[in-house]
Parts: structure tokens; sequence; C-alpha cells
């Protein structure tokens, strides 16, 4: 027997998503998030994942996951006791940032603090100029005493940072030996290594948040590992990054900062992998949980991806998926401002004291007591398939906090948190599509997470998208996106050259030390890339700009066009901010190499129409904005076999998730099980 | 039945949330484009620029989040195009590009604005503007923001309100009137076409909204989403303790012989449902750059009554509504032709400083310490590698002051600012400059309860000869205020600029004045800490404890500040206990 097996950790639940490739099977799985350590959580399910297999020889071909654990670290400041070594005169810029204020009428509004304390952060006479001649080298004297310090202060981790070495890192990379081996079994980590692209304050905050992580998550890593190997199943372990590709565990090929944004891409890979296989492959995708809902978009099948992510108010200059977050989700909390208005979220009443129709003891309404109010939720089924709800407590809650101060009935309140709600999903779509020059008319919208398939109908209705897809299982994408995501690891090296074909050679020597590089990462893995799997692109700018849009330069064999990369250059400029400039000069900036192994195909058959029928289970009143209470037929998404169709308004139930289909729209049920809303 | 009933039955309140969100991501998104695809390094990198949505009678319906003082460059926008040229003479496809700070557009030459009219059906919806600040518009010294000027006609071109683009015709010719009068003309080039790109951005959007919910609906909520800010507010001011706070506080003098000190003074009223701010007694206006047109003064005061009554009101012209300003004219904050205007910022964080001091006897909570502090630095040259000319236009952060209950922000921009500082490593780039130290500055941070936040220190080389410096430096002998017994922020006693300062034989500038430079001179830069709040002898010992092993404070400046004997890393209790009684008994208590 040889499983599949991925798993996505959640606040809440861990998911499971199970392959037998024998009987072309996947099955599902939830348990509960074990706090502090979610590796626990993963072992005990994946136990009972293989027990009904028990006697049989069992091998897990792939055990992959996805972690919150480097999030969480830097939201609660929980790392390594960290210390930096810089270029001289400039220990300060952790604090200094880019002196911008964070927020900018809030006066009580505080800088993060910085991750390293002043007195841990030495300076190195040394000195690196623009171009990459080193004018100072190192002190070597200064080196060995910082050494000695660090280790009378019992640092666990050490990141050094010096000026352009983006450019050249050999300083970097002198410094870096001669601290490891001065002080062995300390975490150090260079700049050079970590994100080798210019602009000090953003590279040095992606450094030191690798270092600050760097001890835990390889502990983290190495745990793991060894639990799995006691279970005595021959497995790869495999985790998910930032930018959703999936890597081989390993302590020594994953740079811990590349961890932080790895539980929102499992979604995203999850949605990304159904979409395709239905053969959709420019979608946006909305993942609406408890506390918030992820925005994100994919063209030609690849989603998109920034290198300008922020965590916890900093910056981190590692290509991670472009994720747009609202702090919109089933249990945000709606309200009446000063000035008369409705605002939901981003304040959540979490799973504890939750909703109010929880009653649980929560007395403020949210979304989900909306829905129970406007009977798209079913009063009679529990939750999520264990929590009770109660229409009463939902009522009132919304009665006396919405609907009284506003002076609207209960049903036109309820249905004003749901507008707004979605209305915060439909201005993130607009920002992440139009404001990239992207049209969502052209576009399908693919909703999961528990609350996305409720509001999906609402959302495309509002932006004009003519198609929706919502998956088999809207509960347990992400663990399904673990499964399927491609091996991937990229490697980038800013060079700012004018495009002109005089620099061809310079590139082409940058590409091939990147593709070298990204070869050797792959060889140490035990893996092997074949020729089309370097994707390499180049980010470019015209020459004055300061902000880069990517070019892809291709696969497989290394070929430098110059003109053609700038015709592309200008053609992604137009269509991205409207117009551009013919007689400017452009730049290459940062080069980019990817490796990437694709997953094995998931070996899934099409599913059997059982006949094109279907009879809803029961009708009852569902309130639809615009149209009032409407006799609404309620169908089992259980019930529901290729082939049906399904005219709106219809609620269609399961246990992870609701879908509502407006009057006008249309819903049919593909040969993969999935929704697929028209109208 | 109470107001927010009545409205309600009128207007979907709903609607008018996502209409008026609506407005604020199209200037956000305006302002988004100009950044990314802006040319020069004050725009690109340090986003000195911004954008917002008027309606059709030039009341501001969405500012974006950028820089509160460019709110001034547009609040006489509207109408100024409306009386120059009739609404049946304004086009769809028309811009505008102008930077009179007297003809009621701008505070200063430099902050160029481009405005377009939003028609829907043939009808003049709304208009569109952005801002962006150009690090030269010529003038007599580079970077057009010289501390030194005397009249306007010294600070650069100025241009009434001109078209750029004539029904989707470009005016190339006065694009290249713009870049010939500048030192750096490919750079401003290059930003105006990004403030088109910008402008045109905001008009496709704001069309587009006119086409989803047709133009009527539209405008009923664009004027409800103006009382929503109002109502809000008007709440926020009806909890205030109602009477009349005094404050004033000095505005330095660039050149100490020949001129005296300024000073603003203000009288803040909080009536049952407006605040009255009334700066009579306000120095008459001055011969050096630091005045301030009526627009610049009212959107510092709109600016301050956000930040301290409700920073999360929609930044629209309903809550103006609720503020009263009166400025004598031809005063320090109302200059009439010709006074220079260049330096605007100094006066406007200054004006800032003297709200709060006000405030802070309303609401001592809200209302945070002195914060006037900015070196503005400009560097000016040839650069021999390409022979091109450059301006490195940067300004350098001050601390800021402390909170009623936190220390101040180090090395951050203050209120009516919040550009980014430039990278070092763009700045090596892009200019013959190497940066050689950029550290907080110990011991610049204004003594208090809480402390204000700290100074920086900036040291650069220059690698070529012939280069000029200008611009102006905010706090030089006056850093920002104290409150409720805080001290004034701290500078070395050598003050903001010095030459050579590590050299033998260190020489001391005018932070605002012009000097010629040679290669090898090293500028060093100090800006002051921030105001600090409270009686420095009541601070936490452990905080001060804190600040002197972190080196924000020295062990000297912790015994004569704070009161606090400090001996090898621990607080000495006795002589703690000793100095802060003397100190009680030298004040009389």
């Amino acid at each position: 027997m040889a499983f599949r097996v991925g798993a996505d950790v959640g606040g809440t639940f861990t998911d499971f998503c199970l392959l037998d490739p024998d009987q072309a099977a996947l099955s599902v799985l939830k348990v509960p998030t074990t706090r502090p350590d979610p590796s626990e959580g993963i072992i005990a399910g994946l136990l009972s994942l293989i027990k009904p297999n028990q006697g049989k020889r069992i091998k897990l071909d792939f055990f992959g996951h996805g972690t919150t654990l480097a999030t969480n670290m830097l939201l609660e400041g929980k790392g390594a006791r960290t210390a930096l070594v810089t270029t001289e005169g400039f220990r300060d810029l952790l604090e200094l940032r880019r002196e911008k204020r964070p927020r900018l009428y809030d006066l009580q509004a505080d800088k993060p603090s910085p991750l390293v304390n002043r007195r841990l952060r030495f300076e190195v006479p040394e000195r690196t100029l623009a171009d990459g001649t080193i004018i100072v080298e190192p002190d070597r004297e200064r080196v060995q005493e910082i050494a000695r310090t660090l280790a009378a202060e019992k640092v666990e981790a050490v990141a050094v940072t010096f000026l352009h070495s983006y450019r050249n890192p050999r300083n970097e990379q002198v410094v870096k030996e001669m601290l490891l081996e001065a002080i062995p079994g300390v975490y150090v980590c260079s700049s050079s290594e970590v994100a080798s692209e210019f602009r000090e304050f953003e590279r040095l905050s992606t450094t030191v948040i690798n270092a600050f992580l760097g001890p835990s998550v390889n502990t983290y890593l190495t745990n793991f590992q060894k639990r799995i190997d006691r279970l005595g199943l021959r497995t790869h372990s495999y985790v998910l990054q930032s930018d959703g590709g999936i890597v081989p565990l390993s302590v020594d090929g994953i740079a811990p900062v590349r961890l932080v944004a790895s539980g929102p891409s499992a979604g995203v890979a999850g949605a990304l992998h159904i979409a395709q296989r239905c053969g959709i492959s420019d979608l946006i995708m909305i993942d609406m949980g408890g506390t918030s809902t992820d925005v994100s978009i994919a063209e030609h099948g690849r989603p998109r991806l920034t290198n300008e992510r922020e965590v916890a108010g900093w910056p981190i200059k590692v290509p991670a998926l472009d994720i747009v977050s609202v702090g919109a989700g089933g249990g945000s909390i709606a309200r009446v401002d000063s000035g008369g208005h409705l605002k939901v979220g981003p304040e959540s009443a979490g799973s504890s004291p939750g909703p109010a129709a929880y009653g649980k003891g929560g007395d403020l309404p949210t979304l989900t007591d909306a829905h129970v109010v406007l009977g798209s939720l079913n009063p009679q089924q529990p939750l999520g398939g264990s929590i009770l709800i109660d229409r009463e407590l939902a009522a009132r809650a919304i009665r006396e906090r919405v609907a009284g101060p506003l002076g609207l009935t209960l049903e036109l309140a309820a249905q004003a948190i749901v507008t707004i709600t979605f209305s915060l999903t439909v201005q993130a779509i607009r920002l992440i599509t139009v404001q990239r020059g992207y049209d969502p008319r052209n576009l399908t919208l693919v909703a999961f997470g528990g609350a996305g398939p409720l509001h999906a109908g609402y959302i495309m209705r509002e932006l004009g998208i003519r198609e929706t897809l919502i998956p088999r299982y809207p509960g347990v994408v992400a663990a399904l996106g673990v499964l399927t995501s491609d091996i991937r690891m990229s490697f980038r090296r800013t060079r700012i050259l004018q495009a002109l074909s005089e620099n061809a050679l310079e590139l082409r020597v940058v590409f091939s030390e990147l593709d070298e590089q990204a070869k050797d990462w792959a060889w140490r893995q035990g893996l092997r890339v074949r020729p089309s799997g370097l994707e390499r692109s180049v980010d470019m700018r015209y020459q004055g700009q300061n902000y880069e849009l990517a070019v892809p330069v291709g696969t497989g064999q290394l070929r430098i066009e110059t003109d053609s990369l700038v015709s592309r250059f200008q053609k992604e400029h137009e269509r991205t901010y409207g117009y551009r400039f013919d007689d400017a000069a452009a730049e290459f900036v940062t080069m980019c190499v990817t490796a990437r192994i694709p997953s094995l195909e998931l070996p899934l058959e099409r599913l059997v129409a059982r006949g094109a029928s279907s009879t809803p289970f029961e009708t009852r009143l569902v309130h639809f904005q615009g149209d009032g209470y409407v006799s609404t037929p309620i169908y089992r998404r259980n019930d529901l076999s290729p082939g049906v169709e399904l005219q709106g308004p219809a609620i269609v139930e399961q246990v992870d998730s609701t879908t509502m289909i407006l009057r006008g729209q249309e819903a049919r049920v593909d040969e993969w099980g999935n929704l697929r809303l028209t109208g | 039945m109470s107001s927010l009933q009545r409205r309600s039955s009128v207007l979907d309140p709903v609607l008018t949330e996502v209409i008026g969100n609506y407005f604020l991501a199209a200037a956000e998104e305006m302002g988004h484009v100009l950044v990314r695809t802006g040319y020069s390094s004050n725009i690109k990198e340090r986003a000195d620029c911004s954008a917002a949505v008027f309606n059709a009678q030039g009341e501001t319906i969405a500012q974006a989040s950028h820089i509160p003082v460019h709110l001034g460059s547009t609040l006489g926008l509207v109408q100024g195009i409306l009386r120059k040229y009739r609404s049946r003479d304004i086009h769809p496809g028309d811009m505008f590009v102008a930077n009179d700070p007297y003809a009621g557009i701008g505070s200063q030459l430099n902050d160029i604005t481009v405005a377009a009219p939003v028609f829907s059906d043939g009808r003049l919806m709304a208009f569109v503007a952005n801002i962006a600040h150009h690090s030269d518009v010529g003038g007599r010294f580079p970077g057009s923001e010289s501390g030194e000027c005397e009249h306007i006609y010294e600070e650069g071109i100025r241009l009434p309100i001109l078209h750029i683009m004539e029904r989707g015709q470009l005016r190339s010719d006065v694009v290249e009137l713009i870049a010939l009068n500048s030192r750096v003309p490919k750079e401003r080039m290059g930003d105006i076409k990004a403030q088109i790109a910008a402008s045109m951005t905001g008009v496709s959007r704001i069309t587009e909204l006119c086409r989803r919910y047709t133009p009527d609906v539209v405008l009923a909520h664009m004027g409800e989403w103006l009382g929503y800010s109002e109502r809000r507010i008007k709440e926020a001011i009806r909890h205030l303790r109602k009477g009349q706070y005094y404050a004033r506080d000095i505005v330095e003098s660039p050149r100490e012989e020949s001129e005296k000190e300024a000073e603003i003074s203000l009288k803040l009223e909080v009536k049952e449902n407006k605040l009255c701010f009334d700066f009579s007694g306000t120095s008459p206006q001055a011969r050096n750059s630091r005045n301030i047109v009526l627009n610049a003064l009212l959107s510092t005061v709109y600016y301050a009554a956000k930040a301290l009554l409700d920073p999360d009101i929609p930044p629209n012209a309903g809550y103006f509504r609720a503020i009263e300003v009166h400025a004598p004219l031809g005063s320090l904050v109302n200059a009439v032709p010709p006074a220079a205007v260049a330096a605007r910022v100094h006066t406007c964080q200054r004006v800032v400083d003297v709200i709060m001091a006000a405030f802070v006897q309303v609401r001592p909570d809200a209302a945070i310490a002195g914060c006037a502090g900015t070196k503005l630095t400009i560097i000016a040259g040839i650069d021999s590698t390409n022979g091109e000319p450059f301006v490195d236009y940067e300004s350098i952060a001050a601390g800021l002051g402390a909170r009623a209950l936190k220390d101040g922000l180090d090395a951050c921009r203050a209120h009516v600012t919040n550009s980014s500082n430039l990278p070092i490593e763009t700045l090596e780039h892009d200019y013959p400059v190497i940066v050689t130290r950029y550290e907080l500055l110990t011991d610049s941070g204004g003594p208090g309860r809480f402390r204000g936040g700290l100074g920086v220190r900036k040291d650069s080389k220059l690698l070529e000869d012939k280069c000029e410096h200008t611009g102006w430096g905010l706090g030089n002998k006056y850093p920002g205020c104290g409150l409720v017994g805080g001290v004034r922020g701290r500078l070395p006693s050598a003050g903001m600029l010095v030459r050579n300062l590590d050299s033998g034989s260190p020489e001391i500038l005018d932070p605002s004045g012009y000097y010629r430079l040679r290669k090898g001179d090293v500028l060093t830069v100090f800006t002051p800490g921030g105001g600090g709040f409270g009686n420095p002898f009541e601070r936490e010992p452990e905080s001060v404890l804190r600040d002197v092993l972190e080196g924000k404070v020295s062990v000297k400046a912790a015994e004569l500040d704070y009161g606090v004997a400090i001996v090898n890393g621990k607080i000495n209790l006795d002589r703690t206990t000793l100095l802060r009684a003397k100190k009680q008994m030298a004040e009389g208590g």
C-alpha cells in the first residue's frame, strides 16, 4: 500500500487529505489542532488515517504539510535570542526602518519592536560600494571580539547583513565563515544567501527574521522527521513554502523565513489544482474562513507571486503568493459606529464565545448570526457537524446591536451585515485584479473555506463574473493543496544592468550561476530537475523607476535576447499601468530562477452521473438581497450527482459548507463533483 | 425618532459605505500608480505624493493616506478651475496642471498638481487630482526648497491653472515649459507622465462607478458620505470639555542676526459641535520661506483634528464642516504675495505642536508632545561619470513627541508629512555620495515621564567637486516642545549641520544655509528628538536603566535629566532617591 497524504494546520482544525492511488480514491479527515506543538496533532491524525490498514505493509510515498509555526513565532515575537552583525555606522537600521510612521492619523500607534536588542547589534568596519568594489575588508580582530561577546551573551542566532552585499557577497561570506568557526552550534545566516536583493532595510528585515526563526524551525523540522521515522513509515516528507511550492523537509534546504506565509498558500494551491483539472487556468480565489478572507489570483495556471509581503510589520523579501487579506469572516462582529454606519470586522468572536447563535455566551452579532436569521444557514442542522445553533439568540443580538440603532427591520439589518461583508471582499478582489491590470470579468471565481460558498453568488453578481466554481469539499481545499503542489524553490539575485545587448553576456552569467544554484539545491535534496523545470524571469523597470515587473526569460536552454525581453517588459508595463514609454531605456534589476518538479497527477476518476435530476430534501424561507424572503428549495450536496442542474434561488448544504444560489443564477454539478455557478 | 433613523429611511447606509469606500480605493489606486511609475527618487522611493477625489463643487470626497499637507494643494483646486473655465468649457479628456499657492493650488512650488474632470452621461460628476513633490522646479537654489529665499520669485516656476491635456491631446508645450525650468528636466518629464497616468486611472475608476450605479445614485451617496464624516466628528466633539484653551510656540528664523524669531499663537475654542482655531496674535509673515498660505494652514488643522478626535473618520470635506479657522491675513500662517513659502512644512509642523499644546488641556490622553524637527538636505552638482546634473533631495526624520502613557517613536516622519527615507543602496547607486553613518542620536529624546523619540545622525561623504548644499532645518534651536512638565527634544551643541565633524577642523553650518561643497567633504546631519511628556523625575527608574543599557540615554543624562543614578549597569537606589528629593525641594514641592 503506497499512500500520499497532505495535511493543513489551521487555527482550530488540522485537515488531512489521503490519496490511495490503487483505489484512485481521496479521503478526508479533520482533527483538532494541538497547542503548543501542532506536530502532535499531525502525527495523531496520520495514525488514525492509516489505522484501518493495520497489519498491511504501509508505505507513505508522500507526506506533506503546511505549517503556521513560523508565522505564529513572528506574530508572538517568540524566537531565538538573535544578534546582528552589520556594517559600521548602521546598527540602528532595524529601528530606523524607512522612517515612516506606522499609521498616518493614529498618534498612539507603535512600530513593531525590533527583533534584536540594540545591545546585540554589532558593527564591523568593512565596506562594499554600489558597483561591488570592496573598499574595506572586514576587520578580522573585531569579528573575533564580536564572536567572543556572542558566546558570552549566549546568543542562539546571528544575522550578518552588510551594505551592497547583493552586488558582492564576499565580505558577508568571510564574516559568516569566521563566526561559524568561532561559535559552532549557533545559527548564522547572511543576507546575500537569504535575500540577495537591493534596499538594505528590507533585506536586513528578511535576514533577521530568518535568524530569529532559524533555531526553532530547524528543531521542529528535525523532530518532525524523527517522529515520522519512529512510526516506521518509509516516507518522503515535504513542507509547504510561502510561494505555494513544496520542498523536501530538510534543515539545509529550507530558509526558515520562506515558511512565514506557508499557511494561506495551501488553500491557493488546492483551489488551483481543482480549477486546472476542470480546464480553468485564469482565476480569482477566495478563501473565507472564520476570521478573515484571503483573496488571490492565478494566470495561465500559475498563482501570482509577490516579493513585498509584510508579516507582523516586517517586510519579507522572499517569494510569496500575492494574497490580499480582509478581516472579515464567519465570526466577524458587526457594529454600528458613531456616525451611524454599519461595520463588520476585523474584530472576531472567534470560536469562543463565537457567534451569538452558538449560545456560548457571545452576545455580539456576527456574520454567521446574520445568515442564521436570514435562513441561509440551516437552523436545524448543526454547523460543522457539531455546533448547535439558536436562531433566537442570533436574532436578539442583531436586533439590539444593529437593527435598533439603524432603524431597520431584523431581516434588513441581517442582510446589511452580509452585504457589507461581501462588499469588503469585492473591494479586495478589485484591488488584486484591477489594480494589477486584470479584468475580473474575464476570470473564474473559485470560492472555498467554510463561508466562501455562502457569498460567491453575491460576489460574482457584483463584479459581473460569469462563472464560479465551488469545490466538492470547500472546507478541505487546503489539505488537498499540500497533496498536489509542485516541488518548487526559487533563487534570486539583484544585478542592475541597462537592458542593452552588450549586457546580455553579464545577464547570462548571472542566470547560469542561478541555474547551477538551483540544480545544486535539487541534487542535495536527492531530486532531479529537467531542463524544462528551470523557470527563469527577470524583474525589469524603466531606468529611473524603482518598482519592477517580472518578465519571463524562458525555460530549458538558456537564451538571452535583450530586445525581446524589452518588448515583453513594455507590454507588461502597459497592461499593468495602462501606458508605456517607447523611447525610455529599460533596466534589468533582479534575476530569478525557479526549480520546479511537477507533482504526480492525482489518478482520480471522473464521477458517473446517476441521473440528472435531484429533489430538494426540504423547502424553507430564505432571505435574499433585493428579493426578501423566498420559499427556497434546499438540497444536500451528497445527493447531487454529475449533470444535475439547479435553478436559483436554491441552497445546497453539506457538512463543511453551505452554497447560496441567487435568483437568475444556475448551478451545474460537474464530473468532479464541483458546483459550477453561472448567470 | 432619532436623526440616524430618519436619515437611513432616505438613503441606504450600506450603499453609502460601499460607494464611499470605492472613492477611497480609487484615490489609493491613483497614488499607487504614481509611486509605481514615478521617475524621481523622491516619488518612486519616498512616495512624496498624494491623490484625491472631489465632487463637482470642489469638496474633498476622498484622500489617499499619503501626505496630509498635500491636501492643502487641492483644497482650492476645483474652485480655481471653475473660476477660470466655466463648466461648459471643461470637456472629457481635459487635464489641468498648476502649482501656484497664491492661486489656491499647492502650498509650495515643488508640489505640482494634475487634475482631471470626470464625466458620466455628459454630466460633470467629479474631479480627480494627484500631487507630486518635484525635486526641482527651478529658482535660485537647487531643489527649489531653500530656507534662504526672501520671496516666491526666487523659488521656481509658478504655474497658474493650465491645460496639460485638451480633449485627450497632450499639451507637450506645457510639459516642455515645466521641464525647461528644472535642473533635472528628464525627471520632470517622467514624473509628469506618471501623474497623467495616475489621473487617467482615477477618471476610469470613477466613470466605472457611475456606470455601475447611475450618476444620480452616486451623487446622492457622495453627499451622504460627507454627511457621515460630519456626524462622526460632531459626535466626537460633543464629548469634549467645552471652553477656551491657549498655546504658543516659536518658529525659528534661519538667520539669527538679521531677524527676530516669530511666534505662532492659538486660541482653541471647543463649542457644542464645533472646534474653532483662532491664530490671532501670530507674527506677521517673514522674509524667509517659512510662511504658509491659508490652504496649508487648513490642511494642517484638518490633519490634527482627525488625528486627535477620530483617526478613522473618512478623510473628506464632511468633517471639515465642524472646524472653523481664523488666521490674520499677512501673517506667518496666512501669507500674501510675494512671501516665500518653500519651507512650509517647517511651520505646518510647528502649528500641529501648538494645537497639541492646546488640546492637551482638553484631553491629555489624546495629545502628543512636540515633533518639530526635520532636516531637509538637498545636494546638487554634476555626476562626472555621465556628465548629468543631479539633485539629491532628502529629508531626514527626527524623533516624535512622547504620548501620555508611552515614549515617542524614534526617527519617524511627523504629522503633516509621511514620506519614506531613500534607501542608502539606492542613494549610492543614483548619486555620487557615500553614507558613512546612519544611526539613532543618543540623548536627543526630550526628557519626560515618557521620553521623546530619538533623532538621527547621518553622515554623507561627497564623491564630486563643485557640489552645493541647500535646504532647511527645523528644530535647530527649538526642537519639539514638551507637555505637562516634559522637556523639549535635544540636539548636540553644534546644532543640526556640521562639515567634517571627525576631522581636525570641523565647521558648524546653518542647516538652512547655502554652501559650496568639495569632493571628500563629509556632511553630518543631526536631527533632534521629540518632546517629553510629564515630569522626567517621575520616570520609572527601570525605564531609565533600560534606555542607558541600550545606549539611548547616557549615564550622565540619566542623572541630570531624570535623577536616576546608574553605576555599573545597575540603579543606585540611595543616590537616586537623594537626587529626586533634591529636585523636588528645588522646585519648592
